[in-house]
């Protein structure tokens, strides 16, 4: 049902106004609006015509919208209540299909919550994705202590390996510095750091 | 008894008047002879829903025609259901009405 090629009617607001045609008789609504189109013209001009059109297109926006919610909210309520009946239909089928993506969706957030966890340290140094900590966890004394070897043979075997530091954590021990021994507690060692850590002051 | 509301039963009673030729812009032509306003055909065709609804009328469909650009006229008829909703709306009218008479000057009731 197009409008005809003859009809006056600008199309925008006929657009709409057969788009929004709530109730059931649209075609007798439109056609109604057409046939009085032309006598209105005639009697109180053209702009107050389509003025008069477009004031039928706007008052029937709340109209269609709240039929669209009700009947919306309607169809929603009976699709809830035959899922709630299938269910109720088919205990075991539903118990397995119903866990397995209780267990699915839970193992994904916890996976995506740890990673979030593991991701966010020492975000603010430069290259922060460019920077790799080696740790060998032992179980039996808790240490996570690797060989001092480990730091300059990965330089030299890996080309991926741009450059190094290593840290150590003798806690207290004696520290020569320029011929002065002195007692220290809670030292830690460590070189090269600045080179590829810069921290920001 | 049937409930009807005041626009309901204006355009009941211009489908009765207009008999075979009710239709859109003749409905709306005759309410506003018969209340001197005009309303737009959103809220009459939600008066027909309601009428069809309530099956006070019953619709039909015409010829399609050019000046309608090319769509049919829905006419709408009274069924024995609404004739009788129309009966009752004017019983209840004269009874609600008797002995009124019209004053020329507002008299003060206590």
């Amino acid at each position: 049902m197009k409008p005809s090629p003859g009809s006056k009617i600008p199309k925008l607001p006929y657009w709409i106004l057969r788009k929004l045609a709530f109730h059931s008789l649209p075609e007798g609504y439109s056609g109604d609006i057409e046939e009085e189109y032309e006598e209105r013209v005639r009697n109180f001009g053209k702009r107050n015509t389509i003025a008069w059109v477009w004031i039928h297109a706007l008052t029937a926006l709340p109209g269609a919208l709240k039929y669209k919610f009700v009947w919306g909210v309607i169809m929603m309520k009976n699709y809830l209540k035959i899922a709630l009946r299938n269910i109720r239909k088919n205990k075991g089928y539903s118990f397995f299909n119903i866990t397995g993506l209780i267990i699915g969706m839970g193992c994904c957030l916890f996976i995506g919550l740890y990673s979030q966890y593991e991701m966010s340290f020492d975000k603010f140094h430069e290259n922060s994705d460019r920077i790799y900590r080696i740790n060998l966890v032992s179980n039996q004394t808790g240490g996570v202590t690797t060989a001092p070897a480990l730091a300059p043979a990965m330089k030299n075997d890996f080309p991926e390996v741009e450059n190094i530091a290593q840290m150590y954590d003798p806690g207290n021990s004696l520290i020569k510095l320029d011929n002065n021994i002195s007692f220290k507690t809670k030292v830690i060692y460590a070189s090269k750091f600045s080179k590829f850590l810069p921290f920001p002051s | 008894m049937i409930e009807l509301t005041k626009l309901e039963e204006i355009v009941l009673i211009a489908i009765w008047n207009l008999r075979e030729d009710a239709y859109g812009v003749s409905i709306k032509k005759k309410v506003h002879e018969l209340t001197g306003k005009e309303y737009f055909y959103n809220t009459l065709y939600t008066i027909f829903d309601q009428l069809i609804r309530k099956e006070f009328i019953i619709k039909g469909f015409g010829e399609p025609t050019a000046v309608r650009g090319g769509k049919r006229k829905v006419f709408f008829r009274l069924t024995k259901k609404g004739q009788w909703a129309l009966n009752d709306a004017f019983e209840r009218q004269c009874r609600i009405w008797a002995g009124f008479v019209k004053e020329t000057f507002f008299r003060e009731t206590v």
